[in-house]
């Protein structure tokens, strides 16, 4: 890695940057972000890193190489090889490799924007990235690459995820220790983190991200966790997490109601068995079930409601009487 | 007439025209949340007007006017690939309401937008 970032610092006429080598991307945001706003130092990333405040005390490390790397390596290195070896293949390559590619991304983009809860992410250099992989590997496979190329694989291999390429320090980070992935491609792992660093996992259901708590201590899961949550599938992934016996245990479910909609899917009305001594009235769910998907979907819908078909309707600001969907998908 | 695609229901307005709101290009009608996924509308002809009053009480996000045909496509949002939970579903011209799914939260006593 050092040997191959050096090479491209002395092509560019520049002294040999020092290294620096982040445990994951978050690290690599938040100095990012201390570069873009240096009033708020995050005391906590310099603990962990003590030459980040040598990084920070260096005006001349603070100008970004990001176009430099771009034209280096999109233009210098990708183009000529596109134009030499002209390979019929390499959309269709590309395009089938690259949903991997982009799921991973915004899996971990996602992980980060909720990590810095409405901060916008700052803007990466495209080079050198993880993701220069999908053109890359391919072109390794060519009879001739130049000296330039070879230096840049060198990078990718040494497992760079992403960099913060600035005059006289190169930081960057590993891509994850490790990926887990359910039968169909999603990003899932019932035991653990999903895309693993050290100090930063990432936890998937199925391709959903949820908490740590979810995979880690799933019996610790309390009825606050599931009702504070507003998105709908990650409520699914609770409801499968945990398993129907025991989400109905946590909730101790009763059937108030069941019918099938226009689409012959179960639906069902569903009621504690008991007021919930916080919310001091009955908890009610509306259990309806995706015609595309199968997958079954839990709402919570006020207590006075009675009938299924009220509770669906309410859901969508509607009476029973006016709500029959013709097509659900 | 109604359709429903995941937490979106698109209700036909029977109307000479759309009700008051604001003209927009953009086509992602719904963003998902944390997943890249969304509820696009895609179609040539089509006027779409954000509704000023949605909210928990007014769950009505937009308002369309379909001259020529739409469908309502569920994409991920960077690739614009089909996500593969929900088909399309054809729009015939027409004025739509599209309408947000909510739920209750016993403890705050709140309506709130579910999000996809």
């Amino acid at each position: 890695m050092e040997r191959a970032v050096h090479f491209f610092y002395r092509q560019w006429n520049l002294p040999r940057p020092f290294l620096l080598r982040l445990e994951h991307p978050l690290d690599l945001v938040k100095l990012s972000l201390q570069l873009r706003d240096r009033a708020s130092f995050d005391s906590e990333l310099i603990a962990r890193y003590p030459a980040i405040q040598e990084l920070l005390a260096d005006q001349k490390g603070q100008s970004s190489l990001a176009r430099r790397w771009w034209k280096t390596v999109a233009g210098e290195l990708a183009q000529p090889l596109l134009r030499e070896t002209r390979p019929k293949n390499l959309p269709e390559f590309m395009r089938a490799h690259r949903p991997w590619y982009e799921d991973l991304r915004n899996a971990i983009d996602g992980g980060l924007k909720r990590e810095l809860k409405g901060l916008s992410l700052p803007k990466f250099a495209h080079h050198p990235h993880f993701l220069d992989r999908q053109w890359a590997w391919y072109y390794r496979k060519a009879e001739q690459t130049t000296e330039g190329f070879e230096a840049y694989w060198a990078i990718l291999e040494a497992g760079l995820w992403s960099a913060l390429p600035l005059k006289s320090w190169f930081v960057w980070c590993p891509a994850p220790q490790s990926l887990t992935y359910d039968a169909d491609g999603n990003l899932h792992n019932a035991e653990g983190p999903s895309i693993a660093w050290q100090h930063w996992p990432l936890y998937h259901w199925h391709g959903i991200p949820v908490s740590a708590k979810l995979i880690e201590a799933p019996e610790s899961i309390a009825r606050e966790d599931f009702l504070r949550e507003r998105n709908a599938e990650v409520r699914r992934c609770f409801q499968e997490r945990l398993g129907a016996e025991a989400f109905s245990r946590l909730f101790d479910l009763r059937e108030i109601d069941r019918d099938t909609d226009l689409q012959g899917q179960e639906q069902v009305l569903l009621r504690t068995a008991e007021p919930d001594p916080v919310a001091k009235e009955f908890l009610q769910f509306a259990r309806v079930t995706c015609s595309t998907t199968k997958r079954r979907y839990f709402l919570c819908v006020p207590p006075q409601l009675t009938s299924v078909w009220q509770a669906v309707a309410w859901t969508f600001g509607k009476e029973a009487s006016e709500y029959r969907p013709e097509r659900e998908t | 007439m109604q359709y429903r695609q995941g937490d979106v229901l698109i209700e036909r307005i029977i109307s000479e025209k759309l009700p008051a709101g604001h003209p927009t290009q953009e086509r992602l009608l719904v963003r998902g949340e944390g997943r890249f996924h969304g509820h696009f509308l895609v179609g040539d002809e089509v006027e779409v007007l954000e509704n000023p009053g949605f909210g928990a009480e007014d769950t009505v996000s937009h308002f369309l006017e379909v001259n020529e045909g739409a469908v309502l496509k569920h994409l991920h949002t960077e690739t614009h690939q089909p996500t593969r939970e929900h088909e399309d579903i054809l729009l015939e011209p027409g004025r739509y309401r599209v309408i947000r799914q909510r739920e209750y939260n016993p403890y705050a006593r709140a309506i709130q937008i579910l999000r996809d």
